[in-house]
Protein backbone atom coordinates (compact mmCIF):
# COMPACT_ATOMS: atom_id res chain seq x y z
CA UNK A 1 0.00 0.00 0.00
CA UNK A 2 2.48 2.47 0.88
CA UNK A 3 5.11 0.85 -2.16
CA UNK A 4 4.18 3.86 -4.34
CA UNK A 5 4.51 6.53 -1.52
CA UNK A 6 8.77 5.40 -0.66
CA UNK A 7 9.96 5.00 -3.62
CA UNK A 8 13.69 6.46 -3.75
CA UNK A 9 12.25 9.46 -6.44
CA UNK A 10 9.09 10.43 -3.97
CA UNK A 11 11.08 10.13 -0.42
CA UNK A 12 13.55 12.65 -1.97
CA UNK A 13 11.48 15.34 -3.70
CA UNK A 14 9.35 15.01 -0.38
CA UNK A 15 12.53 15.73 1.65
CA UNK A 16 14.01 18.24 -0.87
CA UNK A 17 10.80 20.14 -0.56
CA UNK A 18 11.01 19.99 3.32
CA UNK A 19 14.41 20.98 3.27
CA UNK A 20 13.22 24.02 0.62
CA UNK A 21 9.89 24.73 3.10
CA UNK A 22 12.64 24.65 6.53
CA UNK A 23 14.67 27.40 4.33
CA UNK A 24 11.70 29.15 2.76
CA UNK A 25 10.17 29.49 7.40
CA UNK A 26 13.94 30.29 8.50
CA UNK A 27 13.83 33.31 6.00
CA UNK A 28 10.78 34.24 6.82
CA UNK A 29 11.48 34.16 10.53
CA UNK A 30 13.81 37.09 10.01
CA UNK A 31 10.80 39.44 9.35
CA UNK A 32 8.01 37.77 11.87
CA UNK A 33 10.38 37.82 14.62
CA UNK A 34 8.38 40.08 16.59
CA UNK A 35 4.99 39.02 16.21
CA UNK A 36 3.35 37.36 19.30
CA UNK A 37 2.98 33.86 19.12
CA UNK A 38 5.28 33.44 16.26
CA UNK A 39 5.34 29.56 16.38
CA UNK A 40 1.10 29.63 15.09
CA UNK A 41 1.97 31.86 12.16
CA UNK A 42 5.15 29.34 11.65
CA UNK A 43 3.42 25.63 12.34
CA UNK A 44 0.45 27.28 10.19
CA UNK A 45 2.90 28.48 7.23
CA UNK A 46 4.59 24.93 7.02
CA UNK A 47 1.27 23.45 6.69
CA UNK A 48 0.30 25.10 3.66
CA UNK A 49 3.47 24.32 2.37
CA UNK A 50 2.93 20.87 2.92
CA UNK A 51 -0.27 21.24 0.89
CA UNK A 52 1.58 22.41 -2.16
CA UNK A 53 3.63 19.42 -2.31
CA UNK A 54 -0.07 17.51 -3.01
CA UNK A 55 0.34 19.58 -6.54
CA UNK A 56 4.06 18.71 -6.97
CA UNK A 57 3.54 15.09 -7.04
CA UNK A 58 0.64 15.95 -9.12
CA UNK A 59 3.00 18.22 -11.89
CA UNK A 60 6.13 15.36 -11.20
CA UNK A 61 4.71 11.95 -11.27
CA UNK A 62 1.73 12.88 -12.76
CA UNK A 63 -0.48 11.16 -10.22
CA UNK A 64 -2.63 12.62 -6.76
CA UNK A 65 -2.26 11.26 -3.29
CA UNK A 66 -4.56 9.85 -1.33
CA UNK A 67 -5.38 10.86 1.90
CA UNK A 68 -3.83 8.08 3.54
CA UNK A 69 -0.61 8.81 1.27
CA UNK A 70 -0.91 12.68 1.92
CA UNK A 71 -1.01 11.62 5.80
CA UNK A 72 1.79 9.78 5.79
CA UNK A 73 3.51 11.88 3.90
CA UNK A 74 3.25 14.77 6.12
CA UNK A 75 4.39 12.92 8.84
CA UNK A 76 7.80 12.74 6.79
CA UNK A 77 7.54 16.16 5.88
CA UNK A 78 7.51 17.05 9.52
CA UNK A 79 10.51 14.17 10.33
CA UNK A 80 12.37 16.19 7.76
CA UNK A 81 11.61 19.83 9.52
CA UNK A 82 12.49 18.15 13.06
CA UNK A 83 15.52 17.14 11.24
CA UNK A 84 16.41 20.10 9.47
CA UNK A 85 15.85 22.08 12.39
CA UNK A 86 18.02 19.92 14.84
CA UNK A 87 20.75 19.67 12.60
CA UNK A 88 20.40 23.60 12.65
CA UNK A 89 20.27 23.86 16.28
CA UNK A 90 23.33 21.88 16.27
CA UNK A 91 25.71 23.56 13.53
CA UNK A 92 24.27 27.40 13.91
CA UNK A 93 23.07 27.90 17.36
CA UNK A 94 24.74 27.81 21.01
CA UNK A 95 24.14 25.55 23.62
CA UNK A 96 22.05 27.91 25.73
CA UNK A 97 19.62 28.55 22.42
CA UNK A 98 15.85 26.72 22.75
CA UNK A 99 16.05 24.33 20.66
CA UNK A 100 11.58 24.05 21.61
CA UNK A 101 10.24 20.13 20.70
CA UNK A 102 6.87 21.63 21.62
CA UNK A 103 6.97 23.85 18.21
CA UNK A 104 7.41 20.46 16.08
CA UNK A 105 4.08 19.25 17.54
CA UNK A 106 2.32 22.40 16.68
CA UNK A 107 3.45 21.92 13.29
CA UNK A 108 1.88 18.19 13.18
CA UNK A 109 -1.29 19.18 14.22
CA UNK A 110 -1.63 21.84 12.28
CA UNK A 111 -0.79 19.17 9.39
CA UNK A 112 -2.66 16.99 10.38
CA UNK A 113 -5.63 19.51 10.90
CA UNK A 114 -5.40 22.40 8.55
CA UNK A 115 -3.44 20.34 5.53
CA UNK A 116 -6.66 18.03 5.77
CA UNK A 117 -9.09 21.15 5.10
CA UNK A 118 -6.88 21.82 2.12
CA UNK A 119 -7.03 18.47 1.16
CA UNK A 120 -10.88 18.15 1.38
CA UNK A 121 -11.18 21.23 -0.77
CA UNK A 122 -8.94 19.64 -3.79
CA UNK A 123 -11.97 16.67 -3.48
CA UNK A 124 -14.73 19.39 -3.24
CA UNK A 125 -13.50 21.16 -6.52
CA UNK A 126 -12.94 17.66 -8.46
CA UNK A 127 -16.11 16.45 -7.87
CA UNK B 1 16.22 15.83 -11.06
CA UNK B 2 15.83 19.30 -12.17
CA UNK B 3 13.58 19.78 -9.74
CA UNK B 4 15.06 18.40 -7.19
CA UNK B 5 18.54 20.61 -8.06
CA UNK B 6 16.37 23.76 -8.11
CA UNK B 7 14.75 23.42 -5.09
CA UNK B 8 18.03 22.10 -3.26
CA UNK B 9 19.77 25.09 -4.70
CA UNK B 10 16.67 27.87 -3.55
CA UNK B 11 16.59 26.04 -0.05
CA UNK B 12 20.77 27.00 0.70
CA UNK B 13 20.04 30.37 -0.65
CA UNK B 14 17.38 31.02 1.43
CA UNK B 15 18.78 29.45 4.53
CA UNK B 16 22.27 31.28 3.99
CA UNK B 17 20.24 34.57 4.44
CA UNK B 18 18.82 33.12 7.39
CA UNK B 19 21.99 31.79 8.77
CA UNK B 20 23.60 35.42 8.52
CA UNK B 21 20.63 36.60 10.72
CA UNK B 22 21.66 34.44 13.56
CA UNK B 23 25.74 34.72 12.91
CA UNK B 24 26.93 37.55 10.77
CA UNK B 25 30.05 36.06 8.49
CA UNK B 26 30.68 38.73 6.49
CA UNK B 27 32.16 40.67 10.07
CA UNK B 28 33.25 37.10 12.05
CA UNK B 29 34.70 38.29 14.88
CA UNK B 30 35.90 35.45 17.28
CA UNK B 31 34.28 35.25 21.04
CA UNK B 32 35.33 37.34 23.69
CA UNK B 33 36.36 34.89 26.98
CA UNK B 34 35.11 37.10 29.81
CA UNK B 35 38.47 38.03 31.39
CA UNK B 36 38.58 40.64 28.55
CA UNK B 37 35.29 42.33 29.48
CA UNK B 38 36.68 45.40 29.56
CA UNK B 39 37.53 46.13 26.07
CA UNK B 40 34.37 45.32 24.97
CA UNK B 41 32.75 48.49 23.05
CA UNK B 42 29.67 48.90 20.79
CA UNK B 43 31.92 48.43 17.76
CA UNK B 44 32.28 44.59 18.89
CA UNK B 45 28.66 44.15 18.50
CA UNK B 46 28.60 43.13 15.07
CA UNK B 47 25.96 40.90 14.04
CA UNK B 48 22.79 42.17 11.90
CA UNK B 49 19.95 43.72 13.24
CA UNK B 50 16.65 41.89 12.11
CA UNK B 51 14.71 44.38 9.37
CA UNK B 52 12.15 47.03 11.61
CA UNK B 53 12.66 45.39 14.84
CA UNK B 54 11.90 46.98 18.32
CA UNK B 55 11.30 46.75 21.63
CA UNK B 56 8.05 47.07 22.90
CA UNK B 57 8.13 50.41 19.83
CA UNK B 58 11.50 51.91 20.69
CA UNK B 59 14.36 51.32 18.53
CA UNK B 60 17.48 52.23 20.39
CA UNK B 61 17.84 48.81 22.11
CA UNK B 62 20.95 46.71 21.93
CA UNK B 63 21.29 42.57 22.03
CA UNK B 64 23.96 40.62 23.95
CA UNK B 65 25.12 36.95 23.15
CA UNK B 66 27.03 35.01 25.72
CA UNK B 67 27.07 31.39 26.66
CA UNK B 68 29.77 29.50 28.23
CA UNK B 69 32.37 26.38 26.83
CA UNK B 70 33.57 23.72 28.73
CA UNK B 71 36.86 22.42 27.80
CA UNK B 72 38.09 18.84 29.22
CA UNK B 73 41.44 18.82 29.19
CA UNK B 74 43.92 15.80 28.14
CA UNK B 75 45.19 15.76 32.04
CA UNK B 76 41.73 15.52 33.55
CA UNK B 77 41.67 19.47 34.42
CA UNK B 78 38.16 21.38 32.77
CA UNK B 79 38.59 24.63 31.80
CA UNK B 80 35.08 26.73 32.09
CA UNK B 81 35.12 29.91 30.18
CA UNK B 82 32.03 32.68 29.65
CA UNK B 83 32.22 34.37 26.25
CA UNK B 84 30.53 37.11 24.64
CA UNK B 85 29.71 36.77 21.10
CA UNK B 86 30.56 39.64 18.85
CA UNK B 87 28.89 38.25 15.28
CA UNK B 88 25.73 37.24 17.31
CA UNK B 89 25.13 40.45 19.46
CA UNK B 90 23.65 43.61 17.78
CA UNK B 91 22.99 47.28 18.49
CA UNK B 92 20.88 49.80 17.08
CA UNK B 93 23.89 52.23 15.57
CA UNK B 94 27.55 51.00 16.72
CA UNK B 95 28.50 54.46 16.75
CA UNK B 96 26.31 55.80 19.47
CA UNK B 97 27.94 56.87 23.01
CA UNK B 98 25.63 55.68 25.43
CA UNK B 99 27.29 54.00 28.00
CA UNK B 100 24.24 53.30 30.25
CA UNK B 101 23.10 50.97 27.41
CA UNK B 102 26.71 49.44 27.15
CA UNK B 103 27.18 49.09 30.93
CA UNK B 104 23.48 47.59 31.23
CA UNK B 105 24.50 44.72 28.10
CA UNK B 106 27.55 44.23 29.71
CA UNK B 107 26.10 43.11 33.32
CA UNK B 108 24.00 40.55 31.39
CA UNK B 109 27.57 39.35 30.34
CA UNK B 110 28.28 39.26 34.70
CA UNK B 111 25.21 37.69 34.98
CA UNK B 112 26.63 34.84 33.12
CA UNK B 113 29.94 34.78 34.70
CA UNK B 114 27.97 34.52 37.65
CA UNK B 115 26.26 31.58 37.29
CA UNK B 116 29.80 29.92 35.38
CA UNK B 117 31.29 30.80 38.32
CA UNK B 118 28.14 28.48 40.64
CA UNK B 119 29.18 26.01 38.26
CA UNK B 120 32.69 25.90 39.31
CA UNK B 121 31.91 25.97 42.63
CA UNK B 122 29.71 23.03 42.90
CA UNK B 123 32.36 20.96 40.96
CA UNK B 124 34.95 21.67 42.75
CA UNK B 125 32.67 21.11 45.61
CA UNK B 126 32.89 17.28 44.70
CA UNK B 127 35.92 16.58 42.50
CA UNK B 128 36.60 13.29 42.64
CA UNK B 129 33.65 11.91 41.98
CA UNK B 130 32.15 14.17 39.20
CA UNK B 131 31.63 12.76 35.35
CA UNK B 132 31.22 15.26 32.02
CA UNK B 133 27.69 13.90 32.01
CA UNK B 134 27.48 15.52 35.54
CA UNK B 135 28.82 18.43 34.54
CA UNK B 136 26.56 18.89 31.21
CA UNK B 137 23.57 18.14 33.63
CA UNK B 138 24.87 20.92 35.72
CA UNK B 139 25.37 23.35 33.10
CA UNK B 140 22.37 22.88 31.68
CA UNK B 141 20.63 23.60 35.58
CA UNK B 142 22.76 26.47 35.97
CA UNK B 143 21.85 28.20 32.01
CA UNK B 144 18.02 27.51 33.51
CA UNK B 145 19.06 30.03 36.59
CA UNK B 146 20.92 32.21 34.52
CA UNK B 147 17.95 32.42 31.63
CA UNK B 148 15.65 33.36 34.58
CA UNK B 149 17.53 36.10 36.12
CA UNK B 150 18.59 37.23 32.72
CA UNK B 151 14.78 38.28 32.28
CA UNK B 152 14.30 39.98 35.60
CA UNK B 153 17.52 41.57 35.31
CA UNK B 154 15.46 42.90 31.79
CA UNK B 155 12.24 43.16 33.23
CA UNK B 156 13.11 45.12 36.44
CA UNK B 157 15.17 48.16 34.55
CA UNK B 158 12.68 47.96 31.26
CA UNK B 159 16.09 47.18 29.12
CA UNK B 160 18.57 49.86 31.16
CA UNK B 161 15.60 52.45 31.00
CA UNK B 162 14.62 52.43 34.66
CA UNK B 163 17.78 53.50 36.29
CA UNK B 164 17.14 53.36 39.58
CA UNK B 165 16.47 49.86 38.92
CA UNK B 166 19.44 49.51 37.12
CA UNK B 167 22.14 50.66 39.59
CA UNK B 168 20.48 48.53 42.21
CA UNK B 169 21.02 45.43 39.74
CA UNK B 170 24.68 46.08 39.36
CA UNK B 171 25.31 46.78 42.95
CA UNK B 172 23.75 43.37 43.60
CA UNK B 173 25.34 41.60 40.72
CA UNK B 174 28.96 43.19 41.82
CA UNK B 175 28.37 42.06 45.18
CA UNK B 176 27.16 38.56 43.58
CA UNK B 177 30.30 38.18 41.87
CA UNK B 178 32.79 39.45 44.51
CA UNK B 179 31.45 36.81 46.67
CA UNK B 180 32.28 34.08 44.10
CA UNK B 181 35.67 36.00 43.30
CA UNK B 182 37.67 32.73 44.27
CA UNK B 183 36.10 30.95 41.55
CA UNK B 184 37.26 33.32 38.88
CA UNK B 185 39.91 30.89 37.17
CA UNK B 186 38.27 28.99 34.35
CA UNK B 187 40.93 26.42 34.65
CA UNK B 188 39.17 23.89 37.69
CA UNK B 189 41.82 20.69 38.86
CA UNK B 190 39.73 17.56 39.21
CA UNK B 191 40.64 14.21 38.09
CA UNK B 192 44.05 15.53 37.21
CA UNK B 193 46.48 12.91 36.06
CA UNK B 194 49.20 15.10 36.93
Amino acid sequence: MFQLIFKKDRIISLFVWSFLSFSVIKCLSIFIYSFVNTFLYEAFLYSFLFFIYFFIVKVRFGSRLNYLHYITSSFLFVIGIIMFSYGYYKLVMLDNDYFNLNFFIAILISNLIFSSLLFLLTLIKRK
Amino acid sequence: MKFTIFFLAAGIILLSVAIVFDINYFNYKRPIPYSQFRKISFYDFKAFKRPDITLNGFKEFAYIKTNRRIHYLNNGNVEITTYFHPSRSYVFAQNIRDLDLLTHELYHFHISEYYTRLLRKEILGNPKNISDNMIIRLNKKYYEFENEMQLNYDEDTYHSYVMQEQKKWEIKIDSLLQSLESFSNPLIHIRSKE
